[in-house]
């Protein structure tokens, strides 16, 4: 019964984005071209799966860190980075899955140069993720000739892992990552003993070091299955000016809903409803379109602030349902 | 006496061929210059291949360049650049962004440095400011790919693109097109590109036996707002054998790898992004059908005309305002021309693959080559087809 709960809650979320986007789209004559009805179109599986999996990707590697009390700044500038030199390579070598694992070590490598700027600049989170990012972006110009990688998206040999069914292979890897790390390593477990209590942690004899290092390992994991995939789907331009936080942040609302989700379930299952929830949204508003410029932005701002606003008084609006249905009685 | 009168006839001789030679102003050894290169992007086949070709002219013309990178939306930043250029002692601009130009070319007057344009057509400024701007003595002229003014025909050149494509597969021809442009704010002309294409459609599907269709251009799905077209683009244009990109390719094909089309649908483009000619013609995927390309030689244009002003010189025919000029362009819709333009400068960056040498353009100068003229320079600007590359 309480799995049967679980899997409600779990559920709820997403068929009412589904119901609610069905009937809105159902409602505007700009959904139907020639008499079809486009929202209900495979075109939604494919897109709901292929941005899915990115934002889960990319989510669970910012979430990683922000379970461990770190805010990093550079997921977007690592992914970038690594993703020219898995691009590159991938390109020359021809093959996607040297293209694949090129952009684990790099993600890898990358990322655990942030944790050794972070522990031994003894820096505070913020500052030290800003300055490796602006790092990260200026290599961007250096590496490769500063050109980025645009072939490999178009190449449809290279771009396996940016399609249907390859994307899933990065996606579950990335997830089986995360939960490896969260549950099975006592990194994971003493992770959320530092992020609730750093110095209580330390005194109580946990290597923070060791522990930092481990944890960006797995995020760099993570960071490099984003990478192929964002390198298949896209043409991968030299960033600056923290450019590359925006990319991240374009990901960061699936974060904060899928832990609020995550409370019926955990935290993967909870990331993946809330990127499949958005996707679903996104392609509402691509059929109405609404998918880009202010509008967009408007209604996803309005969208996010009332969940995140409901999320955080489910406690009282929980006590006055409770009132009310007792005074009915 | 007799020797005097010799002395002073030779003096007098000599006098008049130093004269003369310091009127004509040919054949002279040009001034140190340095150029400011403000360009649109800092990065890519069309930045990379310009900045190989300047640099191949540096020494025959006595010239630097330095570079900065413009934006498409943000007058301030372009006046900074502008700024920065001049306290680098830039001695002449050339900018491709028609943004400010009043308070720039200001700052040119106040500073003494000319300022010329590029892969622009100034259209905002033609049609809003053109005293200002165009009849400003700092304001040199500029060069704008795909035409300008009465010139344009890009839709007529996609039309003979499909037609071409068509008769070269007779099994199996584009039947039904849809459109995408960038907002008219940014590129006026686009849109009536569209017209232009449906101009010869609709005479065309008078007499054929198979029309081809069209859907109706559609401000809401077709206009992009410089970001890839949305994940519905192929559902709302169900059944389209092939997309009239009047924008750069690269903001459609992404979808299209995405919506699973590519191997489907037909992409006409204007602007080429690198790695486009994996998927061109009968290669790849054979997506790309046609991409339209602006020499980078056709900086010369406003290059030479800067260069005159910094070497004291001008040519006899030039006109009295400044003008802005249309560069013919690649037109590349077929498995040849790719293979030719794929030897260009402008996927090589070899300056020995340009279509103009250091030489050639010393003597399109005034200072070079007391017989250059404006109309010669403007000339070498309808010589920058597909077809020239072959020679």
């Amino acid at each position: 019964m309480k799995i049967l709960k679980k899997v409600f809650l779990s559920l709820l979320f997403p068929v009412l984005m589904f119901t609610a986007m069905l009937i809105i789209t159902a409602s505007n004559p700009k959904c139907y071209v020639n008499g079809d009805f486009i929202f209900l179109k495979f075109d939604l599986i494919r897109y709901v799966v292929l941005d899915a999996c990115q934002t889960i990707c990319v989510a669970l590697a910012i979430h990683l860190q922000l379970k461990n009390g770190r805010f990093d700044f550079s997921t977007g500038a690592a992914m970038i980075l690594s993703a020219i030199f898995a691009g590159n390579i991938g390109n020359m070598t021809g093959s996607p899955y040297i293209g694949f694992l090129v952009a684990l070590v790099s993600a890898v490598v990358i990322s655990c140069f942030t944790a050794v700027v972070y522990m031994n600049g003894r820096l505070p989170i913020i500052i030290s993720t800003i300055g490796v990012t602006l790092l990260y972006e200026s290599l961007t110009y250096l590496v490769f000739g500063g050109t980025g990688i645009s072939v490999f998206y178009q190449d449809t040999r290279l771009s396996v892992f940016g399609r249907m069914p390859g994307i899933f292979v990065p996606a579950i890897l990335a997830m089986l990552v995360f939960t490896f790390y969260d549950k099975m390593t006592v990194a994971g477990r003493r992770g959320k003993v530092l992020a609730n209590n750093q110095s209580a942690g330390v005194n109580i004899g946990i290597n923070e070091y060791h522990n930092t290092i481990t944890s960006y390992v797995f995020s760099g994991l993570i960071i490099g299955c984003t990478s192929i995939i964002y390198l298949s789907q896209n043409r991968v331009n030299p960033q600056s000016g923290l450019s590359t936080s925006s990319v991240m942040f374009s990901y960061i609302v699936s974060v904060f809903m899928g832990r609020f989700i995550g409370l019926a379930s955990n935290d993967v299952i909870g990331i993946g409803i809330a990127a499949v929830s958005m996707s679903i949204l996104d392609y509402g508003l691509n059929c109405m379109n609404l998918g880009a410029g202010g509008w967009q932005q408007i209604i996803m701002g309005v969208f996010v602030m009332a969940f995140y606003t409901m999320s955080s008084q489910i406690g009282n609006i929980q006590k006055l349902f409770r009132k009310v249905t007792k005074k009915e009685a | 006496m007799k020797n005097v009168k010799r002395i002073f006839a030779i003096v007098l001789a000599l006098s008049l061929v130093l004269a003369l030679a310091a009127c004509g102003g040919g054949n002279k050894a040009p001034k140190k210059a340095k150029i400011g290169v403000g360009l649109y992007s800092d990065a890519g086949p069309a930045p990379d291949s310009t900045k190989a070709y300047l640099a191949s002219l540096t020494e025959k013309l006595n010239v630097e360049f330095v570079y900065t990178t413009l934006t498409q939306t943000d007058e301030a930043a372009n006046i900074t650049k502008v700024q920065e250029l001049i306290a680098a002692n830039c001695d002449g601009i050339i900018i491709t962004m028609d943004m400010g130009m009043e308070a720039i070319l200001k700052e040119c007057e106040d500073a003494g440095v000319y300022c010329a344009g590029y892969l622009c057509d100034f259209d905002t400024s033609y049609n809003t400011n053109y005293d200002k701007v165009f009849k400003n003595p700092y304001f040199l002229g500029t060069v704008a790919d795909g035409g300008c003014g009465n010139e344009l025909k890009r839709g007529y050149d996609f039309w003979d693109s499909l037609m071409e494509y068509n008769a070269a597969h007779p099994e199996d021809p584009v039947t039904h097109v849809s459109f995408t442009t960038f907002p008219a704010w940014a590129f006026p002309y686009q849109q009536q590109y569209v017209q232009q294409f449906i101009e010869k459609c609709d005479e065309y599907n008078k007499t054929a036996e198979t029309p081809i269709v069209y859907d109706p251009f559609d401000e809401s799905t077709d206009v992009l707002m410089f970001s890839p077209v949305d994940s519905t683009y192929f559902s709302k244009h169900a059944d389209i054998d092939a997309v009239m990109c009047i924008c750069a390719g690269e903001f459609v094909y992404g979808t299209m790898v995405s919506a699973g089309v590519d191997k489907t649908v037909k992409l006409f483009a204007a602007g080429y992004t690198e790695g486009d000619n994996a998927n061109f013609g009968s290669r790849g995927n054979g997506t790309y059908q046609l991409e339209l390309v602006c020499a980078p030689e056709s900086i010369t244009y406003p290059l030479v005309l800067l260069l005159n002003k910094i070497n004291g010189v001008e040519f006899k025919d030039m006109p009295a305002e400044a003008e802005r000029r249309s560069c013919t362009s690649f037109i590349i819709n077929s498995d040849e021309d790719m293979e030719l333009f794929e030897k260009s400068i402008y996927l090589t960056n070899d300056p020995a693959n340009a279509l103009l040498t250091p030489d050639d353009v010393y003597n399109l100068t005034a200072f070079g080559n007391e017989d250059a003229t404006y109309a010669g320079l403007v000339e070498i600007l309808n010589h920058m087809n597909i077809e020239d590359l072959a020679k």
